[in-house]
């Protein structure tokens, strides 16, 4: 096992403002291998919180952080001779825009710094940049080249690879595809999907598109105010009455799906745009 | 009438091209989408037209006046631009002062800028917040303060460079709301997005690709082009995949087709 949360809250404390409960009694498992876990919820519910506490940056104000064979508590997270650092090399945090966080002059040398800052040496660390840079989809002729002078998609790719670089068994990313254009959303997406069936990696990604809910996830958590309000499949959460108090969205293809049936009555009960242009076309023969 | 005009407009970054031979007229209440895959030279273009970039080769008008660096300025007054990033734009310690802070900047009277804050405020929504810091507010309402700032200093045309890309579905939908309204009360918009859903609402839709207009047409007319959507690295929108289909097949009736198209505005 990988991540267990047991009734975790984390209270914000600040000087001008009254305390704030940003994480309230959260409980959760995500295993170590082959879990495809989207996280949404809207703006302020708590979910960058939440992927603080699955790396150690932050710890619970109560309850306990299981992250491998290391347990944080509000105490325990103090206690210097526990190490942080091996956590974060197992569980690998990519935050939004992570992008902006390249600097080394080459890609490869923006790769490698990760696993050589974590003790690795030059030659193995290059290697290991190597390794993940394909993994991301990116071949020998980027190796050379500047971060700085790559499109959105790959500055994303090279950023990720440089978490990979340290091959975590969980992969948590922040909006992984937040301001790429269409094409380069579902082209990271694929890179996910094709990580996770070379080497297992569990993913975990946060998102506001349900559209890649659908076809990507296996699990989805829901986060409202705080808590976690659904543990469980994308096609279970879609079915929950809800959805609107949870300020979710449904897939485009449900809005459109329902807008037609609310305005057009078919004979055949229609679910997916397939039976839709089949409906269709028999009512055109009738 | 038309408001802006692009004529021959070149731009490079040192020697790599990212404006290239672009042409257009945006009209007096009109609303422009633009889109286009990363790096098409979207963002770049909005530079331009701020004059935040100078212009090599092509002209730019606005309001009937000639962009120039002795005309810089003024041309910059009456334009109003939002950001993607909500954080990357709060500049006040409260809503109030970051409302404020561009009329200051114009040198608005006291009690004409009081009016002018609660004016706007008030149509995006947000004067109930009027004290309230950034920290409390969430990137959708901050989006909202920006659209504040830039209606009070009165601006005659608003570009919106992916305001929306960053935000959860309740505040996309709130700014959709807002633009909608912004295009009803006849204010002249240039926006710029990768959502399809968002040119649904617009007079005319550009295709950009490489620093070129690939095409300039009306939604109807760029939102079934697959051809031309996948070379801007955009996907068709479910509506238009099933119209489409049905096409194929000689199956896409006139009732079939206007209720498809009304179904994409529930996206």
């Amino acid at each position: 096992m990988g991540i267990r949360l047991h009734a975790v809250s984390h209270v914000y404390q600040s000087i001008n403002q009254p305390p704030f409960e940003a994480l309230k009694n959260v409980s959760l498992t995500i295993q170590a291998n082959d879990e495809f876990i989207a996280l949404v919820g809207e703006t302020g519910s708590g979910k960058s919180t939440l992927v603080q506490h699955f790396n150690a940056l932050m710890a619970p104000t109560s309850g306990e952080a299981q992250l491998f064979d290391v347990t944080l508590t509000a105490e325990t997270f103090k206690d210097k001779k526990i190490k942080k650092t091996p956590i974060r090399k197992r569980i690998g945090l990519v935050f939004q825009f992570p992008e902006y966080q390249l600097f080394e002059e080459t890609v490869l040398k923006d790769v490698a710094f990760a696993p050589k800052n974590f003790g690795l040496s030059e030659e193995a660390a290059i290697q290991k940049a190597k390794d993940a840079l394909r993994l991301v989809g990116l071949d020998e002729s980027f190796e050379a080249r500047s971060p700085f002078h790559l499109s959105g998609g790959e500055k994303k790719r090279v950023s990720i690879a440089g978490i990979l670089a340290m091959e975590p068994d969980i992969l948590v990313l922040d909006e992984p595809t937040s301001g790429l254009d269409p094409k380069s959303q579902e082209m990271l997406m694929d890179v996910f999907t094709s990580i996770q069936n070379r080497t297992h990696t569990s993913i975990v990604f946060i998102t506001h598109d349900m559209n890649w809910v659908e076809r990507y996830a296996k699990r989805v958590l829901v986060m409202k105010a705080g808590s976690l309000v659904f543990d469980g499949t994308p096609h279970a959460l879609f079915q929950r009455p809800e959805l609107a108090d949870w300020k979710m969205d449904v897939p485009d293809r449900f809005k459109v799906m329902q807008y037609l049936k609310t305005h057009h009555s078919f004979k055949d009960p229609v679910t997916t745009p397939d039976e839709l242009i089949d409906a269709i076309i028999r009512e055109g023969q009738s | 009438m038309s408001y802006l005009t692009l004529n021959h407009v070149h731009f490079s970054y040192g020697n790599t091209p990212a404006i290239q031979d672009v042409s257009f007229s945006l009209e007096a209440g009109e609303w422009i989408s633009i889109v286009g895959p990363n790096g098409s030279g979207k963002s770049t273009l909005a530079k331009l037209i701020m004059g935040l970039l100078p212009v090599p080769s092509g002209t730019i008008d606005v309001g009937g006046e000639r962009l120039s660096e002795a005309s810089v300025h003024e041309i910059r007054e009456k334009i109003g631009i939002i950001f993607q990033n909500p954080d990357n734009q709060f500049v006040g310690v409260t809503v109030k002062d970051d409302i404020a802070f561009g009329l200051e900047n114009l040198q608005v009277p006291y009690p004409e800028m009081i009016a002018r804050i609660e004016t706007y405020a008030q149509a995006v929504g947000m004067d109930a917040y009027l004290d309230k810091e950034p920290a409390q507010l969430s990137g959708g309402q901050k989006q909202r303060v920006a659209i504040a700032g830039t209606l009070a200093m009165h601006p005659e045309l608003i570009i919106f460079d992916e305001a929306t890309s960053m935000l959860d579905p309740t505040g996309r939908q709130t700014m959709m709301t807002i633009m909608n309204d912004l295009k009803k009360a006849g204010k002249t918009i240039l926006s710029i997005t990768h959502d399809l859903k968002e040119t649904l609402n617009a007079d005319r839709v550009i295709v950009m690709h490489e620093g070129r207009v690939l095409k300039l047409g009306t939604p109807k007319e760029i939102l079934r082009d697959e051809a031309l959507l996948t070379t801007a690295n955009l996907t068709l929108l479910e509506p238009f995949k099933i119209m489409n289909t049905l096409a194929e097949k000689n199956r896409l009736t006139d009732a079939w087709e206007a209720l498809l198209w009304e179904s994409a505005f529930t996206l």
